[in-house]
C-alpha cells in the first residue's frame, strides 16, 4: 500500500524532508543542515555530499517520526535552491565545489554571454536577462579559470538531478531547472547553438529533459541503505523550491499570484503567457502549460529585523512581559500610526534591490521626518515601503502582460494581519493568507500525487486542500492616499539614486585611498 | 557697596534671573515660568503681565537665596527672546496678549509688505527677508485682524522693554531687539521710513531707540515695592537675547564666532558690517552699540534634531550616555549613513519650509550609534553650509566658540571642530551665555566694567578642541554627498507637504 508522498526541500541552509497523505495531511517531517562556504567575496559554495548527507538523515528522521513503513511511500520529489552548477567527472564525482545561486563570482561572464548574441537578444531568446545568478556564466567561468577542471567535466547537474543520481542511479533534469540553465530557447525550446558554444558544452553533457512529475528512476539498494527509503520507490525529476512552494500556496492559475515573506520577499506570479520582463526571473511552472514570472526582493523582513533590534527594545520587552511574538508588538506599535506613517516613507533597500531596481547600490532611506515623528511612524513606514516596493514589483509584471488579481501570502511576513492588510490596501487586490501546508515539501508531495495519477486536476485538488485562514479585502477609503504615497515613493527613489551610486563610488575611492 | 548686577533673561519658557559679582562671579540663580498659549496651529501668545509677575517672583527669590541686599545691586538689566508684537496703551499696560517669535500667523501680512517693498530691498535695509516670524508683519496683522486693539496701542514694544518700562515709566528699546522687528534700518541706525511708509504704520508706533549699555531710568516707587528692589536702582535695557549671548560668548571683535546648540542652533559673528548675502542664507542683527553688527545664520533643529532622537531611542536599549559613548567610537561618516536635520524645515542656509528630516544610506550594518552620530554629523554638515555663505562674503574665522546644551558632548565638539576644520572652543557657562551678555550690559551701562571688551573677559573658556587631520577627508566626502542629497530631495519635499495633514 504505498499510499503516503515524500516531498522534499533542499534549501540554502538545510534539507526538510515530509510525508504526506492523500488528503495533505503531515505523516513525518526531518530536517538536516549543512554549511555553505565563502571563499571570496562574492563567493558561495556548497558540497553535494553534505546535501545528500543531509538528505538522508532528513529522510530517516522524516520515517522515524512518522512510525510509517518505508513501503508505504509511493514516490519521492526534490525541490531545491537553483541554480546551481555543478560539474560531475565520468565517474559521476563532482570536480569541485558547487557554485550556488548566490554565488556572484562570474558576473564579467555573464555580460559576456549578455553580449554573445545579437542586441537585446538574450533575454528575447532565453526568457532572462545576463545574470552571474544563472548557470551559463557560471559554466563559462569554469572554462575560464579552471580549464583542467572544466576538461575533466563529463555532465552538468542541478541539486534535484543529484541527488536524483544518489538515489536512483539515474541522471535527470526538469523543465523548471532547465529553464534557468540559460542555454535554451524560452519557453521551453531547444539548445542554442551560440551559447553552447560560447561556453564550450555539449547537449550530451545536459540529461534528457523531463516534466517535473515524470518518474525517472527508482530507489537503488545502496542508496536505501542510507536514506532508509525502500528499493524500488519511484523517484521523480522534481522541480525548483519557489515552483514547489508556489504550488503550496495555490498560485498556480494565472491571476493568483504568492509572496513569500521573510528575510526577503519572493513574488511568484503564474501566467499561461510565458511572461517574460527584464526585471523578473522568467521559468516554466512545475505544472504542465503553466509559467512562471519570478520577482525577488531583498531586504523586506530584514528591513523590520533591523528595526527590531535597533528601536524595538520596548516592543520586545512587552512581547517579552505578555509571552507574545516580538512582532506582533511591532506590529500593535505601527498601528498606533495612521495609513501613510504620518508623512514618512521609508525605501527598503537597506541590502541593496534585486527586483524590480536591480541595484546594489541602492540603500535605505526614511524621508519625511519631522519634529513629531515618533517611532511608530517608523516602523510602519517600514510596512508601508515594502508593501510600495511589492506594488512596484506588481506594476512591472502587468506591463509583461501578468494579471494579478489576488496574492497569497505566506512565510513568516504573513502571520503579521497588520502587514497584509496594508498589501492589500497598497495594491488594490485582496491578500489571502492559506494556513501552512508545510512549503515546499508540500508542493513536491502534489508533484508525487500527479506522477501516481491520484491528482489529475490540480487547481481542483489545491482549491480543496489549500485552505485560506485569513482573507484581508482591499479597504476603499485608503486607495486614494496609499496611490499618491505609492506615486511620491517611487519618485523618491528616482530623485535619490544618483546619490546612491555616488556614495557607492566615494566609498571605494575612499577605500582605495586608504 | 553697590556691586552686583541683577541679569534677567526673558527666555520663551520663564524669566531666568542671575545674579553676578562685579568681577563676573555667578552668584546666584533663579527662574520663574510663564506660560505659552497656542489659540491655534502656528499661532504664540504670551501676557505681558506673566513677564512682570515672573520678574518680581524671581528677583525676590534670588535676593532671599543669595542673602544679597537690594542696596547692593548697582544695576539691573535685560536679555529678551525677539521679534514679538506687544502693543501697550497710553497708560503703559498691555492691550492684548504679545505675538511672540513663534507665532507664523502673519503670513499674508508679511508676502504683501515684501512686495511693497521688494524683497531684495527688505534684506539690504534690515539685514533680514521679510517673513512672518518679525514683528512689522504681526503688527499688521493686528491692524487688519484686530482694528479697535490696534487703534488703542500706542507703541509696540518687546518683552524685555515691557519690564524696563513697567520699572522706569519709560518707553524704549535697543538696536540689538529692535534689529529683530524687520523695521531698523542697519545702515542709518534708525526705524526704516521706507519700511514703515510701504506698511502704512506711523513711526510714533515705535519705542525710542537705545544703546544696549544705556540706562533706561531708575526703578520708580510702586515697581520697587512690588518687585523688592530699591527705587532707584539704575536699569539697563539691555539687548536681545541673541546679542546677549553672542556678548557673553566673549564675541565683540570683528572677527569671532560662535556656534549655538540650544533649541535653537546658530553661528553668529562679530562684524563691522552687515552681511548682505546675495542669496540671503543668512541675515544680520546689531550688537550692543551702533556700528556693530551680528551676521547669523540660524537652523531650525539643531539641538532639536537630537531631542528627537533621544525620544525615538526611548523605551528601551542602552542608556543615552552609554549610546554617546558608543556614536563617539563609530567612524567619521557613520559608515555611510546620512541624516538632513530639516525636522522643522530650514532657515539658514535652505529657507525651505517644506524640507524635511531624512535619514538616507541606511545598510544592516548600522545601529543605534550610527543613527545617533549620523544626526550629530547632519547638523554639523548644515551649519558648515552657513559657515561656508560667511566665508563666500569675506567672513572667515579662525576658530569657533561653541555654547548652549548640546556643547556638553565632547564628540559632538569634536565633530564640529572636523566638519568645520577649526578649533572649537567650550565656555565654562554653556548655558548662561545670555545671562551673562546682559550682565556685560547692565555692569558697562554702571560704569562697573569700563568697556565691553574689558568686560568680555569674565568669559571663562574650556579646553580648545582641535580638528583630527586623518578624519577631514572623510567629511569632506560626506559633505559633499550631504549637499548632494538635499539638492536630490528638494523637488520631492514639495509633493509630501502637499499630503500632510
Amino acid at each position: 500500500m504505498r499510499d503516503l508522498l515524500c516531498g522534499i526541500d533542499v534549501g540554502t541552509n538545510g534539507v526538510k524532508a515530509m510525508l504526506f497523505d492523500a488528503a495533505g495531511g503531515v505523516k513525518g517531517e526531518g530536517r538536516a543542515e549543512y554549511p555553505t562556504a565563502h571563499p571570496a567575496p562574492g563567493w558561495a559554495e556548497q558540497l553535494p555530499e553534505d546535501w545528500w548527507t543531509a538528505l538522508c538523515r532528513a529522510t530517516r528522521r522524516m520515517i522515524e517520526s512518522s512510525g510509517a513503513e518505508p513501503g508505504r511511500v509511493g514516490g519521492i520529489a526534490v525541490s531545491a535552491q537553483a541554480p546551481t552548477l555543478i560539474a560531475l567527472d565520468g565517474d559521476g564525482e563532482p570536480v569541485r565545489p558547487a557554485l550556488i545561486w548566490m554565488d556572484r563570482r562570474a558576473d564579467r561572464e555573464a555580460e559576456r554571454v549578455g553580449r554573445s548574441l545579437e542586441a537585446a537578444g538574450l533575454h528575447a531568446l532565453t526568457g532572462n536577462r545576463p545574470d552571474s545568478f544563472y548557470v551559463a556564466a557560471k559554466i563559462l567561468w569554469l572554462k575560464e579559470r579552471e580549464p583542467d577542471r572544466f576538461r575533466r567535466t563529463r555532465r552538468f547537474l542541478q541539486i534535484n538531478g543529484y541527488l536524483g543520481y544518489r538515489l536512483s542511479g539515474r541522471f535527470s533534469l526538469d523543465t523548471v531547472h532547465a529553464g534557468l540553465l540559460q542555454l535554451r530557447a524560452w519557453p521551453g525550446g531547444s539548445w542554442i547553438p551560440e551559447l553552447m558554444a560560447l561556453c564550450g558544452v555539449e547537449s550530451g553533457q545536459f540529461p534528457d529533459v523531463s516534466a517535473p512529475h515524470e518518474i525517472v528512476g527508482e530507489v537503488s539498494e545502496r542508496a536505501s541503505v542510507d536514506c532508509g527509503l525502500e528499493v524500488g520507490t519511484p523517484v521523480l525529476a522534481g522541480t525548483v523550491d519557489g515552483a514547489a512552494a508556489a504550488i503550496e500556496a495555490g498560485a498556480v492559475l494565472p491571476g493568483a499570484a504568492a509572496e513569500m515573506t521573510g528575510t526577503s520577499t519572493v513574488l511568484l506570479m503564474p501566467n499561461a503567457g510565458a511572461a517574460t520582463e527584464p526585471s523578473f526571473i522568467a521559468m516554466p511552472h512545475a505544472v504542465p502549460g503553466a509559467y512562471l514570472l519570478l520577482g525577488a526582493m531583498s531586504s523586506t523582513g530584514a528591513s523590520l529585523r533591523w528595526f527590531r533590534d535597533e528601536l524595538g527594545a520596548e516592543a520586545v520587552a512587552s512581547a517579552r512581559a505578555r509571552g507574545i511574538d516580538p512582532y506582533e508588538a511591532l506590529a500593535e506599535e505601527a498601528a498606533a500610526s495612521p495609513p501613510g506613517s504620518n508623512g514618512v516613507l521609508f525605501l527598503p533597500y537597506m541590502m541593496g534591490e534585486r527586483s524590480p531596481l536591480w541595484n546594489s547600490n541602492a540603500r535605505g532611506l526614511f524621508f519625511g521626518m519631522t519634529l513629531g515623528t515618533k517611532r511608530s511612524d517608523l516602523v510602519r513606514s517600514i510596512l508601508e515601503g515594502t508593501a510600495y516596493a511589492l506594488r512596484h514589483n506588481v506594476e512591472v509584471a502587468r506591463t509583461a502582460g501578468v494579471t494579478l488579481s489576488e496574492l497569497r501570502s505566506v512565510g513568516g511576513g504573513s502571520r503579521s494581519p497588520l502587514w497584509c492588510q496594508i498589501k492589500a490596501d497598497v495594491l488594490g487586490v485582496p491578500v489571502h493568507v492559506p494556513s501552512s501546508a508545510g512549503g515546499a515539501p508540500f508542493g513536491d508531495a502534489v508533484l508525487v500525487s500527479m506522477a501516481l495519477g491520484r491528482c489529475p486536476d490540480v487547481p481542483g485538488y489545491l482549491a480543496r486542500a489549500v485552505r485560506i485562514a485569513r482573507s484581508h479585502l482591499p479597504n476603499p477609503a485608503h486607495r486614494a492616499l496609499y496611490d499618491e504615497r505609492y506615486r511620491l515613493f517611487r519618485e523618491l527613489y528616482e530623485a535619490v539614486r544618483g546619490v546612491f551610486d555616488r556614495s557607492a563610488e566615494a566609498e571605494r575611492d575612499g577605500r582605495r585611498q586608504t | 557697596m553697590s556691586t552686583y548686577i541683577l541679569s534677567h533673561d526673558i527666555g520663551t519658557t520663564g524669566d531666568k534671573a542671575t545674579l553676578f559679582s562685579s568681577e563676573g562671579k555667578l552668584v546666584a540663580k533663579a527662574f520663574s515660568a510663564y506660560p505659552t498659549y497656542y489659540p491655534k496651529a502656528g499661532w504664540a501668545e504670551q501676557d505681558a503681565l506673566d513677564y512682570w509677575g515672573a520678574f518680581c517672583a524671581a528677583t525676590r527669590e534670588l535676593l532671599d537665596s543669595s542673602g544679597c541686599a537690594p542696596g547692593e545691586i548697582a544695576a539691573v538689566s535685560f536679555s529678551g527672546h525677539m521679534m514679538a508684537a506687544l502693543p501697550i496703551d497710553r497708560s503703559l499696560e498691555p492691550v492684548r496678549r504679545a505675538i511672540i517669535w513663534a507665532d507664523q500667523r502673519a503670513s499674508l501680512e508679511a508676502s504683501e509688505l515684501a512686495e511693497r517693498v521688494g524683497p531684495a530691498r527688505a534684506y539690504r535695509i534690515t539685514g533680514h527677508r521679510l517673513s512672518a516670524s518679525y514683528s512689522a508683519a504681526k503688527m499688521l496683522w493686528i491692524r487688519e485682524n484686530e482694528p479697535e486693539l490696534f487703534d488703542r496701542a500706542a507703541k509696540f514694544v518687546q518683552p524685555k522693554d515691557f519690564l524696563a518700562l513697567r520699572l522706569t515709566g519709560r518707553v524704549s528699546t535697543d538696536f540689538s531687539d529692535a534689529s529683530g522687528t524687520n523695521l531698523l534700518d542697519l545702515s542709518s541706525w534708525r526705524w526704516s521710513e521706507e519700511i514703515l511708509e510701504a506698511a502704512g504704520l506711523r513711526a510714533e508706533l515705535l519705542p525710542e531707540l537705545l544703546e544696549a549699555t544705556d540706562l533706561a531710568g531708575r526703578i520708580l516707587a510702586e515697581p520697587a515695592r512690588e518687585c523688592g528692589l530699591l527705587a532707584g536702582t539704575p536699569v539697563v535695557i539691555g539687548g536681545g537675547d541673541g546679542a546677549c549671548a553672542t556678548y557673553g560668548a566673549g564675541v565683540a571683535a570683528e572677527g569671532d564666532a560662535y556656534l549655538c546648540l540650544g533649541t535653537s542652533t546658530w553661528i553668529a559673528c562679530a562684524s563691522g558690517r552687515p552681511l548682505i548675502d546675495p542669496e540671503e542664507r543668512t541675515f544680520t542683527f546689531a550688537l550692543f552699540r551702533k556700528g556693530l553688527y551680528m551676521p547669523t545664520g540660524t537652523m531650525q533643529a539643531g539641538g532639536g534634531s537630537l531631542q528627537w532622537l533621544k525620544e525615538v531611542f526611548s523605551g528601551g536599549g542602552a542608556p543615552y550616555d552609554a549610546l554617546e559613548q558608543e556614536a563617539a567610537a563609530t567612524p567619521p561618516g557613520s559608515e555611510g549613513l546620512l541624516f538632513l536635520p530639516y525636522l522643522m524645515g530650514e532657515r539658514s542656509p535652505w529657507w525651505n519650509p517644506d524640507a524635511r528630516g531624512c535619514f538616507i544610506g541606511l545598510s544592516m550594518v548600522h545601529a543605534r550609534r550610527h543613527l545617533l552620530r549620523a544626526v550629530m554629523e547632519g547638523v554639523a554638515y548644515n551649519m558648515r553650509t552657513i559657515a561656508d555663505a560667511f566665508a563666500e562674503q569675506g567672513l572667515r574665522f579662525a576658530s569657533y566658540r561653541i555654547m548652549g546644551g548640546g556643547s556638553r558632548s565632547a564628540a559632538w565638539r569634536q565633530i564640529f571642530a572636523d566638519v568645520l576644520e577649526r578649533p572649537v572652543t567650550p565656555l565654562d557657562f554653556a548655558e548662561e551665555a545670555t545671562s551673562v551678555g546682559a550682565a556685560i550690559a547692565g555692569g558697562v551701562g554702571v560704569g562697573l566694567f569700563r568697556s565691553l571688551p574689558e568686560a568680555c573677559r569674565i568669559v571663562r573658556l574650556g579646553q580648545a578642541c582641535e580638528p583630527d587631520e586623518p578624519s577631514l577627508p572623510v567629511y569632506r566626502r560626506r559633505y559633499a554627498a550631504f549637499l548632494s542629497a538635499y539638492r536630490s530631495l528638494v523637488p520631492v519635499f514639495p509633493m509630501l507637504a502637499r499630503d500632510e495633514p
